[in-house]
């Protein structure tokens, strides 16, 4: 028995390691990118590089659109977030047991916010955008509105569809003790939810982070209202591409989302470690 | 040994405190997205009934004529869908036995694990823009010379440039980063199987199939209907991967439905058509969803 | 954690961005400039600065964004379009002239300062509604170091380009370098573009009047086609854009075919690069045309709240000394009145454009987004050489475009 699972250890890590490495490889290539010239990126891209070229990473930093873009990104970001998260799972949780308990009012409408999962972006694209030209929000704060109404359908789809595994069974207990639906959502379904919160943060977190149709097309009126998705474009234009400074500033706008990654996987596996749920 | 006991609790109707509660519960979402996405898909619904062109305000209002067109004067719709199709289905098997296979190793007790977790979540934090652009060098020198190496005249020269090899070259982009947030979801839904069920059956003697096939297998159905239907979502509205690799090339070879309605709307002045063309994808991946959804469902209860 | 809330909250209003409160007395334009590429940038932004700086009454913002086309598309729909903006040449474009969204510039005492020749190419319906700026000119680029050290002579004609071809075959190296993963379309619509100035046989063909083989246009560009694969690095199959001028700069072919704009990211790569960039010789025969494109013109929102400073703005890019300014460090020839435009690597296409000998893209001529249709009939053609296919695809791709 103790030699198989050792066995299946020796296993395990040899596909991690071989998927780490088909990882690695892109990511190798794109820090190496960042400290060559474009000239020493022409003749040799995958070599590591003769001397460590600052330059890219200075002409990124310097450039007074960066922060501005950081800055928005942040709030958005940010702000999506913490409206979702206080938004969201009470929503979903409401959605989930009015459903259990056969309620057609609730199925009825968990089907109404799928519709929005279905129809690709395109069919409300300009019609939105007018919205937003019309309601004046053109603007970051208007992008945190965005966010959170599209987070409506699919979020909500994700803690649906994990509140189904967790039985009902232990809310019974709480209300037979005289608790209200809302202390028991707050006091014994939400730390359960732990896993999915951190999950479905990363996720919206990461769609927000790196959308660029929407701050395209709401947030061009000028340049201090970029996002750093625009930001990064703009290395970019049709005919030439500046790898060497679109790399380093991937490596500049990637850094606080993979913080906040280290930060959120810890409440992934936390759920486990605390062993919270008891069937 | 069972897994959630729905049917029992199904008995217990809502009492007037949880419907209330309920009811406050939904309400701001419910606003948010009536004003957010319904009242601008009905705008757009609207559109596609016109012959708008996608600048200035003046159309007509020409019926299903757009609708009717995609299905009987469209051979681009037609070779598009096929093609969508295809790479759904390689997509979903990817994603899910991926995702899933590497949720149960990153799920053991073992070293370094949460050093692997980081890192196999690495992909999904890059933009668009970089993977395209390095999957662009790698395929063009990187693949070649490996191939050039091994003698195989197929992998001598860029995939993506191969009108039959270009689909799995995106495909494994798209897996490549694609395949992390499944498999963050796969591990939430680990975390939702409690621990002492796995020691009982150790106790019962249970073998590790037997454990995976009874206890696991029925708690991570619904992760798994959900990231199935996400998968399918991303299948048959695949763009940015496409658009940044091939841009529907090479002759064609790529165009996915949403690089047509893409062509259609910003290339060829055809918003109102573009937008029922993307009606009708939403309602393909409304069926094949519902259908899901009903088949794991029925699996869920027995 | 309620701390924590406050903090967030505190730091997110900090972060929020500033209203953009100004005196009242300055006039704020908006500005949306279309080119992304740095030097562009900078052009724009020092000639900006300086009318900024001789008008102190009026504040011209500059904004650049990528994808700018979709951005004033989409701006176009809300009737919210920039005070100026500039396009290139598109049909897209012109739907926005129709719809009254472009302020009509006809009959502007500072349009005389632009070349006769290329005002009259931009009207529309006989009115002007943007003034041209600058154009790209496509043409062939060569390795003049290769050409000299195997002793061929720059070629003028297509038995010349063929000659050279055959011997830098001889020499072992590569004729073309050349983008075909994703850029076919845009050499195939310019040299057609050179073979026909209209669309009259695309029409004729839509119309069932005319079979594709008999078509000058789709045959001759076809037949030129195969004739340039035979000569080129098979590894263009699977380049685009920035993989081709590796081809060229590594000396893996000896020539590119290619835009003007090319020149300052071959330069970038090695300053050293012996290149020119001459007209691409005409596969029919004929005179052998630089295939130029009006690549920016300016224009003003029907809409503006202030015309009077527009125009303003205007006056000011015609002008001789600014229209230098901005092409010395733009980097493409320019059409206003008295610009002096000299680059070494385009000598021998500068003689031809001041010859006469050019013909105009027939991109904004095809209805919007026929080029890239016909473009995968022309990828298929490099890759298959199947000429019957070609027409057959070709066919079906102009009727669906020009009857749709």
């Amino acid at each position: 028995m103790r030699q198989s699972k050792r066995n299946m250890n020796v296993l395990a890590y040899v596909i991690l390691i071989l998927g780490a490495l088909l990882i690695l490889f892109p990511m190798y290539i794109t820090v190496i990118t960042t400290f060559k010239t474009s000239g020493e990126s022409a003749s040799s891209f995958f070599t590591l590089p003769r001397s460590f070229y600052l330059g890219n990473y200075q002409t990124v930093l310097q450039n007074p659109t960066l922060w501005y873009a950081y800055g928005n990104t942040i709030y958005i970001t940010l702000f999506s977030l913490v409206l979702e998260l206080l938004v969201m799972p009470p929503m979903s949780f409401a959605l989930s047991r009015g459903i259990f308990h056969n309620s057609k009012m609730f199925k009825g409408l968990y089907f109404f916010f799928l519709l929005g999962i279905f129809l690709p972006f395109q069919v409300r694209m300009m019609p939105l955008v007018k919205l937003q030209s019309a309601l004046n929000m053109m603007n970051p704060t208007g992008m945190v509105l965005l966010y959170l109404a599209h987070a409506t359908c699919e979020s909500m789809f994700l803690y649906v569809g994990y509140l189904a595994s967790i039985s009902p069974s232990l809310e019974e207990a709480a209300y037979i003790d005289g608790a209200t639906t809302f202390q028991t959502f707050y006091k014994i379904i939400l730390p359960l939810m732990k896993p999915i919160l951190a999950t479905v943060m990363i996720r919206e977190g990461l769609a927000i982070w790196n959308d660029y149709m929407l701050p395209l097309l709401c947030l061009n009126r000028s340049n201090t209202m970029w996002t750093l998705t625009l930001f990064q474009y703009n290395f970019q234009s049709e005919f030439n591409v500046d790898y060497n400074l679109a790399f380093s500033c991937l490596v500049i706008a990637s850094l606080p989302i993979i913080v906040l990654y280290c930060f959120m996987q810890k409440q992934i596996i936390g759920g486990l470690t605390n062993g919270a749920v008891k069937g | 040994m069972t897994a959630v006991p729905r049917k029992k609790a199904r008995q217990h109707t809502m009492r007037r405190e949880q419907a209330i509660a309920y009811t406050i519960m939904t309400l701001p979402g419910l606003v948010l997205y009536c004003v957010f996405l319904i009242l601008p898909i009905l705008m757009g619904l609207y559109y596609s009934l016109t012959d708008w062109t996608g600048i200035g305000n003046k159309f007509n209002f020409i019926g299903l004529d757009n609708y009717i067109k995609v299905f009987t004067n469209d051979k681009r719709f037609g070779n598009a869908l096929v093609f969508n199709l295809r790479y759904t289905v390689y997509l979903v098997i990817g994603i899910v036995v991926i995702g899933f296979m590497l949720a149960m190793l990153l799920n053991r007790e073992m070293k370094g694990r949460s050093f692997f977790r980081t890192l196999y979540f690495m992909p999904a934090v890059l933009s668009m823009i970089t993977i395209g652009l390095v999957f662009k060098q790698v395929y063009f020198y990187v693949l070649p010379s490996i191939g050039k190496a091994v003698g195989s005249a197929t992998f001598s020269e860029n995939i993506i440039a191969n009108r039959q090899l270009a689909i799995y070259g995106i495909l494994f982009v798209h897996l490549w980063q694609g395949v992390a947030l499944p498999t963050l979801l796969f591990l939430s839904g680990l975390q939702t199987i409690p621990v002492d069920l796995y020691e009982a059956a150790s106790i019962d003697g249970a073998n590790a199939w037997h454990q995976f096939k009874s206890i696991t297998v029925p708690y991570i159905l619904p992760t798994l209907s959900v990231v199935l239907v996400l998968a399918v979502k991303q299948g048959l509205n695949v763009f940015d991967y496409i658009n940044s690799m091939t841009k529907g090339g090479p002759g064609g070879a790529t165009t996915s439905i949403s690089i047509l309605i893409w062509q259609n709307a910003w290339e060829r002045n055809r918003f109102s058509y573009a937008i029922a063309q993307a009606v009708i994808t939403g309602l393909i991946i409304a069926l094949i969803s519902f259908v899901q959804i009903k088949y794991t469902d029925r699996k869920k209860v027995d | 954690m309620k701390k924590f809330l406050a903090l967030l909250l505190a730091a997110m209003m900090l972060l929020s961005v500033a209203s953009f409160a100004s005196a009242d007395d300055v006039v704020e334009l908006e500005f949306l400039y279309h080119k992304s590429e740095t030097d562009a940038m900078n052009a724009m932004q020092a000639v900006i600065n300086q009318f900024n700086e001789e008008n102190p009454g009026i504040k011209v913002n500059f904004v650049q964004i990528p994808d700018a086309a979709t951005v004033l598309q989409t701006r176009a729909t809300q009737n919210d379009l920039p005070d100026m903006f500039g396009v290139t040449t598109s049909t897209t474009y012109e739907l926005m002239f129709e719809n009254g969204l472009i302020m009509d510039l006809t009959g502007q005492p500072f349009l005389d300062n632009v070349e006769a020749s290329t005002l009259a190419l931009s009207a529309y319906q006989g009115k002007i509604y943007r003034m041209p700026y600058s154009l790209s000119c496509y043409g062939l680029y060569v390795r003049t170091d290769i050409f000299e050290e195997n002793n061929i002579e720059l070629p003028e004609t297509w038995e010349d380009l063929m000659a050279a071809c055959e011997k830098l075959q001889a020499a072992g190296i590569y004729g073309f370098g050349l983008p075909d993963k994703d850029m076919v379309y845009q050499r195939m619509e310019r040299m057609m573009s050179m073979l026909a100035n209209n669309d009259d046989e695309f029409k004729a063909i839509a119309a069932g009047e005319m079979d594709p083989h008999d078509s000058k246009v789709l045959k001759g560009y076809a037949e030129a086609s195969l004739d340039i694969a035979k000569y080129t690095n098979p590894e263009s199959k699977g380049a685009g854009y920035d993989e081709s001028y590796q081809l060229f700069l590594n000396k893996q072919a000896a020539m590119t075919i290619n835009g003007q704009w090319s020149l300052g990211t071959l330069l970038g790569f090695d300053p050293d690069l012996k290149i020119a960039m001459i007209p691409l010789p005409n596969p029919l025969g004929e005179q052998s045309n630089v295939i130029v494109s009006i690549d920016t013109s300016f224009c003003i929102s029907a809409n503006t709240k202030h015309p009077e400073e527009c125009l303003k703005f205007m006056e000011f890019l015609s002008k001789t000394e600014t229209a230098q300014t901005y092409t010395d460090t733009e980097g493409s020839p320019n059409v206003i009145k008295g610009v002096v435009y000299n680059v070494k690597e385009l000598e021998k296409i500068n003689d031809a454009m001041a010859a006469g000998h050019t013909a105009l893209s027939l991109n904004a001529v095809w209805p919007s987004g026929l080029r890239k249709a016909l473009g995968d009939a022309a990828t298929n053609l490099i890759l298959d050489g199947d000429l019957e296919a070609f027409y057959a695809d070709a066919q079906l791709t102009i009727e669906d475009y020009y009857n749709n």
